[in-house]
């Protein structure tokens, strides 16, 4: 109501009284000609006033009724009137000088780094103009959290034609990776909560999917999201569908793809114990893909070479604990991905490791995880193809690698079914940690062990290696020669650290004359290997006096010595102490100690 | 050279890379040619425009954002994070601020009008309704009915 329609209502009002006061009803003309006529009893007179007093009771109820209205309009009228004083003093501030776009699109900063979601809601609360505008900025309303459907709606209608972008996640970044090993004793529960909510959401955001731009699902089985999203979503570019257990769920049989295979903008996909379809139309144009303990046993890893080639842009790909049908390798024609830059195949058949290395061509990675088992008869070129494709040796080769560390563990009492190696390579997000890692969690045989340091002489090319790591390298895994060779094509290596190897293996660091293994080597690090003092102090002077006799340009001498088991006698630490500038010695550690050293 | 004559007839010459981090410039010089002419800005004051030159002078050698940078920027989840001597440079008073904002807006530089939003989102980021009119002396101008209807959807959003 504006004031003049106030003033108005005031004015007429009172009008109404004025003219009500000077008309005599025609009770009070009945009372006046009683009151000249008839002389009654007393009694008759006290009830005759009680009555004639009733017209007068309504009238200054009416009366009353009245004024409460006037006093109403007047209230409105001020409130409205101070709020517009209010409203104009607002509009004399500084920050009243900004157009409403400007506003806009401080509202959607501020609305995009608030973990709480709650800045969209105090912005719209500042005052009238904050409001209007809040209410006016779409975009600051098409994020769609796992709000009640009243919020939702709200959202759904602020957002107008914004692309929309929904989570209906409750997990944090940090616990993506969640360990699958936890208790999902109550995941029925959460999934039947998860489950209703969406199909609760699904009511205000259905008929907006043409407008989604995200998706992030959790705890949602295929068999209801599937049916609810059988149309188009021609501008969605995220779609993150996990559950937190092991789930036998698969797609309904139902004659449509996801989104009617209509999502010409889709380029990041995480699917996490989801089962959807390699032939699905999702899985094309991608630029992330992730998919983590998932049975594809339907499928063989040809069809999932075939999702590659149709991600020719595809720049991350994340594969765990996912199951193909695997045959022994066959050539195919190689898959182009010049843009992938991290790959990681966690906990895969060494055979699909084997045929995905074999039939990329990914000149720009630059991180590199390969783990998976071996059965006891493979070889290590099972699930590495150093001898069948030119194209992984050459993307090894054009690795951002500058340190190598190979870890051969000890035989178990028991020894398992298979074996495990892990490869790493390159930069891991959020390390700076540049190395390429082999990993064998148990001893590796002969056919592994054989020709191992000859692959990786062939194969790996690393001559500006600085520093190298090596675990358990005893006679049954290789031998002194092979390792020799291998140093020999390092002459740029730094730092040499050797734990748990048989001490034939370091006493080839002691330099001759004419011979000297890594000249650059200035730090040598020993843990737990049961070498003796005395060759030790041997190897040490002997590459302080080559590096004395070749002077500057040629050999090093070693500058830094870490040992770590059991300890010498004080004289000879005091001799490693005077050829060696820094020298650090600790007596055998606990193994949580040790570890944690490592 | 440029030269930029401010709303209150204030005449400063610069290097026309400086001047050039002004698309409105940028394109006025390229539409004009070679020429002396003073170039007009009537919405800019001096001191203002004292603030953005030092800003692009400052910026001069980076590259101009491409409209594909602001087309991926507007994808991603964009970050209030402003570099170091961004920072120090946008500490001035609220009056100020508002002003290099909108110069930036008329003179159509991304970039510092980018660093004037994020500040103000900063300024904003994590506060109560109250206390951000406190922060820009602000008055609740809403009527107790509006502020009731205000208050329920608020209460919504908090019961989340």
């Amino acid at each position: 109501m504006d004031s003049d329609t106030i003033v108005l209502q005031i004015i007429g009002l009172v009008g109404q009284l004025t003219a009500t006061q000077h008309t005599k009803s025609p009770d009070e003309a009945k009372i006046g000609v009683k009151s000249e006529t008839v002389l009654a009893s007393p009694q008759e007179t006290v009830y005759g006033w009680r009555e004639s007093l009733v017209p007068l009771d309504q009238e200054l109820n009416r009366f009353a009724q009245a004024r409460d209205l006037v006093v109403d309009a007047i209230d409105a009228y001020m409130q409205t009137a101070t709020s517009e004083i209010k409203s104009r003093r607002n509009q004399l501030l500084p920050i009243s000088r900004l157009p409403p776009e400007i506003y806009s699109l401080i509202f959607e900063l501020v609305d995009r780094v608030d973990p709480l979601d709650l800045s969209r809601w105090q912005i719209s609360q500042v005052s009238k103009r904050w409001r209007e505008i809040a209410l006016n900025t779409p975009r600051m309303w098409a994020r769609i959290d796992g709000s009640p459907l009243g919020l939702t709606k709200i959202c759904v209608s602020r957002s107008k034609g914004a692309l929309l972008m929904i989570d209906s996640s409750d997990r944090k970044p940090y616990d993506i990776d969640s360990n699958f090993d936890d208790d999902f004793s109550d995941i029925s529960s959460e999934l039947c909560t998860a489950e209703e909510m969406f199909e609760d959401q699904m009511t205000a955001l259905g008929p907006h999917i043409h407008r989604w731009r995200s998706l992030i699902l959790e705890n949602v089985r295929a068999s209801v999201f599937w049916p609810l999203l059988g149309v188009p979503a021609p501008y969605l570019e995220k779609l993150n569908i996990y559950l937190e257990a092991h789930d036998p769920d698969e797609p309904p049989q139902l004659p449509h793809d996801l989104f009617d295979g209509v999502v010409p903008h889709l380029r990041y996909l995480h699917l996490e114990r989801v089962f959807i379809p390699l032939t699905s139309s999702i899985y094309a144009g991608l630029t992330e893909l992730a998919i983590k303990f998932v049975d594809f046993s339907p499928f063989t890893t040809e069809k999932f070479l075939d999702v590659l080639r149709s991600c020719p842009l595809l720049e991350s790909l994340q594969l765990r604990q996912v199951h193909m049908t695997t045959s022994t390798f066959k050539s195919h024609p190689f898959i182009d991905l010049p843009r992938l830059s991290s790959l990681s195949l966690g906990d895969l058949p060494s055979r699909a490791i084997h045929n995905i290395l074999a039939t990329i061509c990914s000149p720009s990675l630059k991180y590199l995880l390969a783990e998976g088992g071996l059965d006891v008869s493979e070889p290590l070129i099972s699930a590495f193809p150093f001898n069948t494709s030119a194209n992984f040796r050459q993307m090894l080769r054009a690795l951002p690698v500058d340190g190598l560390r190979f870890t051969f563990s000890e035989p178990s009492p028991t020894p398992p079914s298979d074996m495990h190696c892990i490869c790493t390579a390159g930069e891991a997000s959020g390390s700076d940690i540049l190395s390429l890692r082999l990993e064998f969690t148990s001893l590796p045989h002969d056919s592994l062990a054989s020709n191992l340091f000859g692959y990786l002489r062939q194969n790996l090319l690393y001559p500006k290696l600085r520093s190298l790591s090596m675990t358990g390298l005893t006679q049954r895994c290789s031998n002194t020669s092979e390792f020799a060779e291998l140093l020999g094509d390092l002459p740029k290596l730094q730092h040499l650290k050797l734990v748990s190897c048989e001490p034939s293996f370091i006493s080839i660091l002691g330099a001759t004359s004419d011979q000297c293994l890594c000249p650059q080597l200035t730090e040598l690090s020993i843990y737990r290997c049961l070498i003796d003092g005395e060759s030790l102090v041997d190897l040490a002077e002997s590459r302080r006096a080559l590096a004395q006799t070749m002077g500057d340009g040629g050999a090093v001498g070693l500058h830094t010595l870490s040992f770590i088991g059991r300890l010498f006698d004080r004289n000879t630490e005091s001799r490693l102490e005077e050829i060696i500038p820094v020298t650090r010695f600790g007596g055998d550690l606990p193994e949580w100690a040790f570890r944690a050293l490592m | 050279m440029v030269n930029l004559v401010t709303s209150d007839n204030e005449s400063f010459t610069v290097e026309k890379a400086v001047a050039s981090r002004s698309v409105l410039i940028k394109n006025m010089l390229e539409d004009v040619g070679e020429s002396d002419q003073p170039i007009p800005l009537p919405n800019v004051t001096a001191s203002v425009l004292k603030k953005v030159l030092e800003y692009c002078d400052h910026h001069k050698n980076e590259p101009m954002p491409t409209s594909e940078d602001l087309a991926a920027e507007d994808t991603r989840k964009r970050t209030t994070d402003i570099g170091e001597w961004d920072q120090k440079f946008i500490q001035v008073d609220q009056e100020m601020l508002f002003e290099i904002i909108l110069a930036a807006n008329y003179l159509d530089i991304k970039p510092l009008l980018d660093v004037g939003c994020k500040t103000v989102a900063n300024m904003i980021k994590g506060k109560t309704p109250e206390e951000i009119r406190k922060l820009f002396n602000i008055v609740n101008d809403f009527t107790p009915e509006e502020e009731a209807q205000i208050k329920k959807e608020n209460e919504w959003a908090e019961d989340r």
